[in-house]
C-alpha cells in the first residue's frame, strides 16, 4: 500500500466527496472529503486497506470556514505513513456519523469529540459523556474558540447516574476511584456473578485540565514543550519529543543530527526506567513485593544518571523546537555505560528466572486474553498489542529521531495474555539497552539545536509518533497566529489501551483484575492529559503563562 | 495460689500477655527478614508496638449496614480462640499447662476459630471486598484445614497419644517425630502458611486485589484485635507444630532432669522460642520468595500436593507400626 493507492482507493469509494488531497512528502497524506462520505472513508482505510485508526481531532474552524474541522488519523505500518482525513461540519448544524460502528477503537475519541467541541456523532453505540465532569453543563464546550481557558461555568448536578448499573445477577464492585493498586484516580466498576468478571465501565479523565486548550490559547511555541513534558510522570519525555517533532515538520525545521541521537537516548533512558517500574508494581500487584523491591532498586541509578545529565531524575526539561537545550559530554559516556552494564547484568538473570517461576506463571499466564482481532479492531498499541502478536513499533514502522540509523528488535509475543505483555517488557528492556550502546557509538559531533530565525507561518500541519514505553504517543499540530499553535492534539497510547480492557477482564476472576489492568501499563494521567498540583497545599490549579 | 494459677496461665504466661509480646517479637522478626531479602532496612524493634499503640488509639467505626453484633464480637472470638488454645501447648516443659487425652483436637478446633470469625465478621460487613475476602476465607480453609489435621495426626499416631503434651514427651529421648512423619511435617508448615493467610495464600485479605478483604471495614481496637489474634496464632501454631514434630521445648543433650524446675522451665521456653523463631524464618523466606496465586489454584493445589502426601505419610506410620 503506498498513499498512491489510498488515494485511488479514496476516489473509487468517495467519488465526488474526496475534495481534495494534498501530500507532505512520502509520508503524509492529507485528506479532504465531505462529511457525508466520513463512514466510507474510514470503511475503507481500516477494513479495506489496511490501516490502522490512531485518534480523531476537531478543531474550532468557524473563524475562517464557518464549520468544526473534525480529523480522522489513519497509520499505514507496514509502508510507513500516515493519512489524515479531514472532513468540515457546518456550524449551524455540528453533526457527523459516528464511525465507531465500523472501528470501535474509535469510541473514546468520538466522546471526547461530543463533549469538548460538541460536535455530535450521530450513531455512536454508547455517546455518554467521557472527559468532563458530571457536574458540567450540557452545552458549554470547553474546545470552542469562544471560550477561555480562564472561564468556569458554573456547576449543573442533573441527579442521573453517569456509569453503567450492574447487569442483572451480578454485583458491582468497583476499582477506584481510590484502589491500592491503581496509582492514579480512575474508576472502574466491575460486575461479577461470583467471582467471575461479566461486564465492566470504566469513568476516568478526573485529571483533565484542557491542556491542549491551554496550548492554543495561553502558551507560545516554546513553553509547550515544557507543559507537554508535565503530561506524564514517567514518559514525559515522549510528549515533549513529540510535540517538539510534531512543530519541527509543520515548519520544516532540520534538526541538527546529534540533536537526534540525544533525544533517543533519553527515550530510551525512559523506556528502561518505565519498563522496570512496571515489572515492579505488576509484581507488587500478585503478591510479590520482593520483585517490586528489586527490581526498583536497579531502577534507581537510571534516574541518578538523568540527574546527572540534565539536572532531573523525571521531567528533564531538555526538549526545545529545534532541538535539545543541553549536550550530553562525553566524559559522561563512562557512567552511561557502567550503569547500563550493571543493569544488563541483573536483568538478564530476571529474564531467565520469570519463565522458570510456576507462581508468577500460573498468575499471569491465561489471564487478560486480548485476541489479535480484538486488538485491531480496539486499535491497541505497544507491548499490548505486540502481546497479541501484532508486530506495530513506531521506531521500527516510522522512524523518528535518529532511530533510522539504529537497530531495533522488535519484540513481538504470541501469547495474547498477561503473561506475554510481561514478556514483551522484559524483552524490550535489553533492546533498550542495545539502543543506547549504538547511540553512544555513532553519534556525531555539532549543534544541538537549530536556529529559528523565522516566524511558523499559519495553517501548516504536522505529525508526529514516538513509542512510549507504553506504545504509540501521537500529537498533530496545526499552526496558527501569535507563535501559538492552532490545534495541539495529544493522544497517548493508555488512551487506547484503556478501551481493551473490557474484553481482557470479562470471564477471567476478580483477582485477577488489578494484574490485567497492571498489564498494559496503564497511565492514567497521560490519557486524561495533566493535572498540575500543589503539593504543600494540595490545591489544584491551571499553570497561566505568566508562571511559565 | 490455686485460683491464680490458671489465671496466671490464661493472662499472662502462655496466654494473654506472652503471646502479644513474643507475637510483636516474632512479627519485627519477620518483618525484618524480609526487608533484609528484599535489600531494605526494615523497621526497629519497637515499629510493630508502635503500630499496634497507634491502632489503638485511633477511631473504631462500625459500619451502618453492619450487623454490629456480629461484627464486633467476631474479632473478640478469633483472639478468645486462639489464648484459649495456648493452654494446651506445651511452652516451657513437655507438660503443658493443661492437658487431657484428645486436647490436640481440641487446639486444631479452636486454631480455626479465627478463621471462622473473619469469615462472619467480614460477611456482616456487608462490604462487597470484604464479603468476597470472606468467602474466600471459606474456600481457602477447605485447602489447608484438611492437610493441616491429617498432618497431625501423623505425630499422634507415632506418639500413641491424643495429648500433645504426651506426643511432646514421647519425644523427650531425642527421638522427634519430624524422622517418622517428615511428609507430613512439610505439609503441616505449608498449611500453617494457609492458615495464617501469609504469601503465597494471602489470598483472603490480598490487599492488592480486595484492599485486605473481610478486615477492610475494620478500624482501631477491632483491626488491632485481627492483627493480635493472627500474630498469637502465628506463635500458638508454631508451637504446637514444634511440639508434634521438633520435640517441643526439648533438645538433645540439655538435662532439663538435673536442673531446678524454674531453670529447666527458662530453658526449655527459650528452646522452643528458637524453634518457633526458625518457622518464623521459614514464613518470611516464602513471603520475600513467592508470589499469591488464585483461590482456586490454591485449593486445587492443596488438596493435591498437601493432602495426598499427608496420607501417604499415615499409610507409612500405620504400616510401620503394625
Amino acid at each position: 500500500m503506498t498513499p498512491e493507492q489510498v488515494t485511488q482507493r479514496l476516489t473509487d469509494r468517495l467519488g465526488e466527496g474526496l475534495l481534495s488531497t494534498e501530500s507532505a512528502g512520502e509520508k503524509r497524506l492529507y485528506c479532504t472529503i465531505d462529511p457525508k462520505g466520513v463512514v466510507d472513508a474510514a470503511d475503507e482505510l481500516f477494513n479495506g486497506a489496511g490501516g490502522r485508526y490512531v485518534i480523531t481531532a476537531g478543531t474550532d474552524d468557524r473563524e475562517k470556514n464557518d464549520a468544526y474541522l473534525v480529523s480522522h488519523f489513519f497509520a499505514f505500518d507496514d509502508d510507513d505513513f500516515y493519512v489524515t482525513v479531514h472532513t468540515r461540519v457546518p456550524a449551524d448544524d455540528p453533526r457527523i456519523q459516528s464511525i465507531t460502528p465500523t472501528i470501535p477503537g474509535a469510541g473514546w475519541a468520538e466522546r471526547e469529540l461530543q463533549d469538548l467541541l460538541g460536535v455530535e456523532a450521530v450513531g455512536h453505540p454508547d455517546p455518554r459523556r467521557l472527559v468532563l465532569p458530571d457536574d458540567w453543563p450540557q452545552d458549554v464546550h470547553p474546545l470552542r474558540s469562544d471560550f477561555t481557558a480562564q472561564d468556569k461555568p458554573d456547576a449543573v448536578l442533573d441527579g442521573t447516574p453517569k456509569m453503567k448499573s450492574a447487569p442483572e445477577g451480578s454485583v458491582m464492585v468497583p476499582v477506584g476511584p481510590y484502589f491500592p493498586t491503581q496509582h492514579e484516580p480512575e474508576a472502574f466498576s466491575v460486575f461479577v456473578d461470583g467471582e467471575v468478571v461479566v461486564d465492566s465501565d470504566y469513568r476516568g479523565f478526573y485529571n483533565h485540565r484542557g491542556i491542549e486548550k491551554l496550548g492554543s490559547s495561553d502558551l507560545t511555541y516554546n513553553q509547550i514543550p515544557f507543559i507537554a513534558e508535565r503530561i506524564c510522570g514517567i514518559c514525559g519525555f515522549v510528549h515533549s519529543c513529540a510535540y517538539c517533532m510534531a512543530v519541527e515538520e509543520a515548519a520544516g525545521i532540520e534538526v541538527p543530527r546529534r540533536a537526534d541521537y540525544i533525544r533517543t537516548i533519553f527515550l530510551e533512558l525512559e523506556r528502561l526506567h518505565s519498563h522496570m517500574l512496571w515489572t515492579g508494581v505488576a509484581g507488587h500487584i500478585i503478591g510479590f513485593d520482593t520483585l517490586f523491591m528489586q527490581t526498583w532498586r536497579m531502577r534507581e541509578p537510571v534516574m541518578w544518571l538523568c540527574e546527572q545529565l540534565t539536572g532531573n531524575r523525571k521531567t528533564y526539561g531538555m526538549n526545545i523546537v529545534g532541538g535539545v537545550r543541553r549536550d550530553i559530554s562525553r566524559d559522561d559516556f563512562p557512567r552511561i555505560k557502567k550503569v547500563l552494564s550493571d543493569i544488563e547484568r541483573e536483568w538478564t538473570a530476571l529474564q531467565e528466572a520469570v519463565p522458570g517461576d510456576s507462581t508468577l506463571v500460573g498468575r499471569l499466564g491465561n489471564v487478560g486474553e486480548l485476541t489479535p482481532e480484538e486488538a485491531r479492531l480496539l486499535c491497541s498499541l505497544g507491548p499490548v498489542a505486540r502481546a497479541s502478536g501484532l508486530a506495530m513499533d513506531v521506531r521500527v514502522d516510522h522512524p523518528y529521531a535518529a532511530y533510522d540509523e539504529l537497530e531495533v528488535e522488535e519484540c513481538v509475543e504470541g501469547g495474547c495474555d498477561t503473561l506475554a505483555r510481561t514478556f514483551v517488557r522484559l524483552r524490550e528492556t535489553p533492546v533498550a539497552i542495545s539502543v543506547i550502546r549504538q547511540c553512544l557509538e555513532q553519534m556525531p559531533e555539532g549543534e544541538v539545536r537549530a536556529e529559528i530565525t523565522e516566524e511558523i507561518p499559519p495553517g501548516l500541519q504536522g505529525i508526529a509518533a514516538v513509542e512510549a514505553p507504553r506504545g504509540e504517543s501521537f500529537h498533530w499540530v496545526l499552526t496558527g497566529e501569535e507563535n501559538r499553535p492552532e490545534r495541539w492534539r495529544v493522544r497517548a497510547p493508555t488512551y487506547s489501551n484503556l478501551q481493551a480492557i473490557n474484553p481482557m477482564i470479562v470471564g477471567d476472576v476478580l483477582a485477577d483484575v488489578p494484574i490485567d489492568i497492571g498489564s498494559i501499563d496503564p497511565c492514567y494521567s497521560c490519557t486524561d492529559r495533566m493535572a498540575v498540583i500543589d503539593r504543600r497545599s494540595g490545591e489544584v490549579r491551571v499553570v497561566n503563562t505568566r508562571e511559565l | 495460689m490455686q485460683v491464680l494459677t490458671p489465671l496466671f496461665h490464661v493472662f499472662v504466661f502462655p496466654g494473654f500477655l506472652f503471646l502479644i509480646a513474643f507475637g510483636l517479637f516474632a512479627s519485627w522478626v519477620d518483618r525484618k527478614l524480609v526487608a533484609k531479602m528484599q535489600n531494605r532496612v526494615g523497621p526497629p524493634l519497637i515499629q510493630p508496638f508502635a503500630d499496634l499503640i497507634k491502632l489503638l488509639a485511633k477511631e473504631d467505626i462500625i459500619p451502618e449496614s453492619a450487623n454490629r453484633a456480629m461484627f464486633a464480637v467476631a474479632p473478640l472470638v478469633a483472639f478468645a480462640g486462639v489464648v484459649a488454645s495456648a493452654i494446651y501447648v506445651p511452652m516451657w516443659s513437655a507438660q503443658a499447662a493443661n492437658s487431657f487425652q484428645g486436647d490436640l483436637i481440641v487446639v486444631i478446633y479452636l486454631l480455626t476459630l479465627p478463621a471462622f470469625a473473619l469469615f462472619l465478621g467480614g460477611w456482616y460487613s456487608t462490604n462487597p471486598f470484604a464479603t468476597i475476602g470472606a468467602t474466600r476465607v471459606l474456600s481457602q480453609l477447605f485447602g489447608y484445614e484438611v492437610p493441616f489435621f491429617l498432618a497431625c495426626l501423623g505425630p499422634a499416631l507415632a506418639g500413641g497419644s491424643w495429648s500433645i503434651s504426651e506426643i511432646t514427651a514421647a519425644q523427650a529421648d531425642g527421638g522427634w517425630f519430624i524422622a517418622a512423619a517428615p511428609l507430613s511435617f512439610i505439609v503441616a508448615m505449608i498449611a500453617l502458611i494457609g492458615k495464617l493467610e501469609r504469601v503465597p495464600f494471602d489470598i483472603p485479605q490480598a490487599k492488592t486485589e480486595i484492599v485486605s478483604g473481610p478486615e477492610v471495614e475494620y478500624t482501631g481496637k477491632r483491626l488491632a484485635l485481627w492483627k493480635l489474634s493472627f500474630l498469637a496464632e502465628t506463635i500458638v501454631a508454631s508451637a504446637l507444630i514444634a511440639a508434634l514434630f521438633l520435640g517441643g521445648p526439648h533438645f538433645w543433650g540439655i538435662p532439663f532432669g538435673d536442673m531446678p524446675a524454674w531453670l529447666a522451665g527458662l530453658v526449655g521456653l527459650i528452646v522452643l522460642a528458637v524453634k518457633i523463631l526458625l518457622i518464623v524464618f521459614f514464613l518470611s523466606l516464602t513471603r520475600a520468595a513467592l508470589a499469591r496465586i488464585r483461590i482456586d489454584q490454591m485449593v486445587e493445589w492443596c488438596l493435591l500436593w498437601l493432602g495426598i502426601p499427608a496420607l501417604v505419610n499415615l499409610g507409612i506410620i500405620i504400616f510401620t507400626m503394625s
